[in-house]
């Protein structure tokens, strides 16, 4: 397992795997389902279609029966005319029973494809089985087909059915004869392969004695000169699946081991405490060469205390860099205070100096409880200090009243003069910047871009946008065509052609607009014949009516004038 | 006021078309606003899709690099089953539907396998695990392919309205 995965719960992967199955499984079923629903339909139409055979039959053998009808015929033509009855029965019958056969077919059509869909997706899982057995045949000679043939057919039709329990069930056999086939040439290979695993596993730092102890036992017990298709079968079902499950739990302690070292040596080397996590990272690593679950429960939770120190020494550093302004801050503070008492002015000084201590070794910048904290430290009660800031608070407003009228005077014209002026060169600068905007918006709509369509307003601008539409298309960035409709719209006195306009490069940009067409309608101030609009919209919406002169460019595309001139009646 | 043969040679004529009671047989007539709304959703469908595709292949390179067997074949095997076999169909019928003329039977597939779609989403064990993954790979396959599938929902609603 890869050391990313290795921080990941267990039990997250373990749900997430759960997840998928349950899916897949429900897939499967609601396939299964689907096509028994389809199959039963398929069942009552096809009954359906015999019993209208059988009508349909009755009915042409009665109609053909000319010569008995004729004697009860009554007037040619007449609706109750027992010949044409019969022969309106008979094509009744006929066309139902028609109707019938092609939802038979749908229905069967239906099923079919229901039953492959049911079918693929173990039959994929199956096929990869099969792939993986042939592919260990390779260079031996025999085929699975030759191997057990019988077994071969019948799984193709255990498959058909759908018998999955019997297919796995030959699948098994099939590959413990494979098994036997390859035991000669892969068991000693794989018991060397395992032998060398075993043996890397017990030079780990990290290992479990006992486990291994195990596993070499079993791995023991195997001859590898006794090449069989048990040993083999025991090497790779059993065996194998084992080591490579303690590789990776030996594997997942080790990743969470190399990182963490290397954290706390970065914390050790920034001076920062981190002695009871090497002391706790010793004893994982120590229990880890027992029990590696036990460790890697202990080293999740170390992990997660060393980031909490990483953590905390970021905020440790962030409070040293305030430290001074808040210093700062605070000795301005005690300054500000009143000589209520000479008992309090005399304790300011000290109040500063035990201040220092607790607000530079802060793990947050906290000034206030710091202060607070401080204070109560020379005897400053809670409530004392807030008297004490509010006289601070009362002194300077009696200073503020203190200023002579003519200071305040004074005051008000500086500062009017400088709104004044604050206001000028707020004015200037947002002139200046909708001269800029202005200026850049328009070099924006000249530029020969797709963008510098859209800053047009369709709706409101509508010649500019036919214009840039028509210099866009000159220059091959955009295709106007037209979007394969003409309709009367309602009142009929209208023509509607839309004319989608499309990036040549860039297809995503589309656009539309519409022609209209008026056959009845002359040129005057505001009618036209013909004229393009942003949209279906009314007799108010934007038109460019540029489109009543001859050889417009957009004649290209649409119908012409000529022709609309030619208009009927 | 009915269409005169006139009228009708004319429309053949000049646009070489026929009259709107001679619309292609089984469209109706284009509703602007539909044309609007589906290609506004058609374009939401494709960035949610690209959005969702770039998801999946990021956590189908993590579970391929995982060293574990299931979670290599749920990479391999699994992941497009996501899509529960409603993403082609469903990218075939908006390649087939005209908006301007839409055929009810092209609607009334467009919204079984839409319909289909978003059900398979809200239900589908699948899509909640890849949502969920706990491998760090930020995936929203529910909201973001939801989303798209109601805008598509909405613009079909406009063209049976």
């Amino acid at each position: 397992m890869s050391g990313r995965l290795a921080t990941i719960d267990p039990a997250e992967i373990e749900k997430f795997k759960q997840r998928f199955a349950a899916g897949r499984a429900k897939q499967i079923e609601d396939a299964n389902t689907e096509a028994t629903r389809l199959q039963a339909a398929a069942v009552l139409l096809q009954e359906q279609v015999t019993a209208l055979e059988k009508t349909a039959t009755i009915a042409r053998k009665n109609w053909k029966d000319k010569e008995g009808l004729r004697l009860r015929k009554a007037k040619p033509g007449n609706p109750s005319d027992p010949e044409l009855l019969l022969k309106t029965q008979s094509e009744t019958a006929d066309s139902k029973l028609a109707t019938a056969r092609e939802a038979l077919a749908q229905a069967e059509t239906d099923r079919d494809k229901a039953l492959k869909l049911a079918d693929k997706l173990p039959r994929e899982a199956y096929t990869e089985k099969f792939k993986a057995l042939n592919a260990r045949l390779k260079d031996t000679g025999v085929e699975m087909a030759t191997l057990d043939a019988t077994a071969v057919a019948e799984i193709k039709g255990m498959l058909d059915l759908r018998n999955y329990d019997g297919v796995d069930a030959r699948l098994l056999a099939i590959e413990n004869k494979v098994l036997d086939t390859v035991a000669g040439r892969d068991l000693p290979i794989k018991h060397a392969a395992l032998t060398a695993r075993m043996a890397t596993l017990g030079t780990q730092t990290v290992k479990d004695p006992q486990a291994i102890r195990g596993l070499n036992t079993t791995l023991e017990g195997i001859d590898p000169e006794a090449p069989t298709g048990t040993n083999l079968g025991r090497l790779e079902r059993e065996i194998e699946p084992a080591v490579a499950a303690l590789e990776q739990r030996i594997q997942v302690v080790l990743d969470l081991i190399q990182p963490l070292d290397g954290a706390i040596k970065v914390l050790e080397r920034s001076g920062t405490d981190a002695a009871p996590h090497r002391v706790e990272l010793g004893k994982c690593v120590n229990i880890a060469k027992l029990k590696p679950e036990d460790a890697r429960i202990r080293l999740v939770d170390l992990t997660k205390a060393v980031k909490q120190t990483q953590q905390d020494r970021t905020d440790q550093a962030a409070a040293e860099l305030t430290y001074p302004g808040e210093l700062a801050a605070l000795e301005q503070r005690i300054a500000d205070f009143p000589d209520l008492s000479p008992s309090h002015k005399s304790r300011g000084g000290a109040l500063v100096n035990k201040t220092k201590g607790p607000l530079k070794n802060a793990k947050e910048a906290a000034a206030e409880r710091n202060f607070v904290a401080a204070c109560n430290l020379i005897g400053v009660a809670d409530d004392e200090i807030d008297t004490l800031d509010e006289a601070a608070d009362a002194q300077e407003e009696q200073k503020a009243l203190a200023l002579s009228a003519q200071q305040a005077l004074l005051a008000k014209q500086l500062k009017d003069a400088a709104a004044k002026k604050a206001k000028d060169a707020k004015d200037k600068a947002e002139k200046d910047a909708a001269d800029l905007a202005l200026a850049q918006l328009n070099t924006a709509k000249a530029a020969l871009t797709l963008a510098s369509l859209d800053l047009i307003g369709k709706d409101s601008d509508f010649e500019t946008w036919m214009d840039k539409v028509r210099a866009l298309r000159t220059a091959s960035m955009l295709t106007v065509a037209t979007a394969g409709g003409a309709y009367w719209l309602n009142g009929r006195t209208t023509v509607e052609i839309e004319v989608d306009v499309t990036g040549v490069t860039d297809t995503s940009f589309k656009d539309y607009f519409v022609v209209h067409y008026h056959p009845t309608a002359v040129y005057d101030q505001i009618g036209s014949q013909v004229h393009s609009k942003p949209y279906t919209g009314n007799m108010t919406t934007p038109k460019d009516r540029r489109m009543n002169n001859t050889g417009h460019w957009l004649f290209g595309t649409v119908p012409t004038l000529k022709n609309i001139d030619d208009h009927p009646p | 006021m009915p269409i005169n043969d006139a009228q009708k040679d004319y429309m053949q004529r000049v646009f070489g078309m026929g009259t709107p009671t001679d619309t292609p047989s089984g469209t109706a007539p284009a509703n602007p606003a539909f044309v609007k709304a589906w290609r506004e959703a058609v374009a939401s469908w494709r960035d949610a899709s690209d959005v969702v595709d770039g998801q999946i292949t990021a956590l189908q390179s993590v579970l391929k690099g995982s060293g574990d067997s299931e979670l290599e074949d749920i990479a391999e095997f699994g992941l497009n089953a996501v899509t529960g076999g409603f993403k082609v169909p469903l990218m075939a019928i908006l390649q087939e539907l005209n908006p301007s003329a839409p055929e009810p039977r092209m609607l009334g597939r467009a919204k079984s396998i839409v319909a289909g779609f978003r059900g398979h989403l809200n239900t589908d064990e699948r899509v909640l695990g890849c949502d969920e993954n706990p491998f760090g790979v930020t995936m929203s396959v529910r909201a973001t392919l939801g989303a798209a599938l109601g805008s598509l929902d909405a613009a079909i609603q406009l063209a049976a309205g």
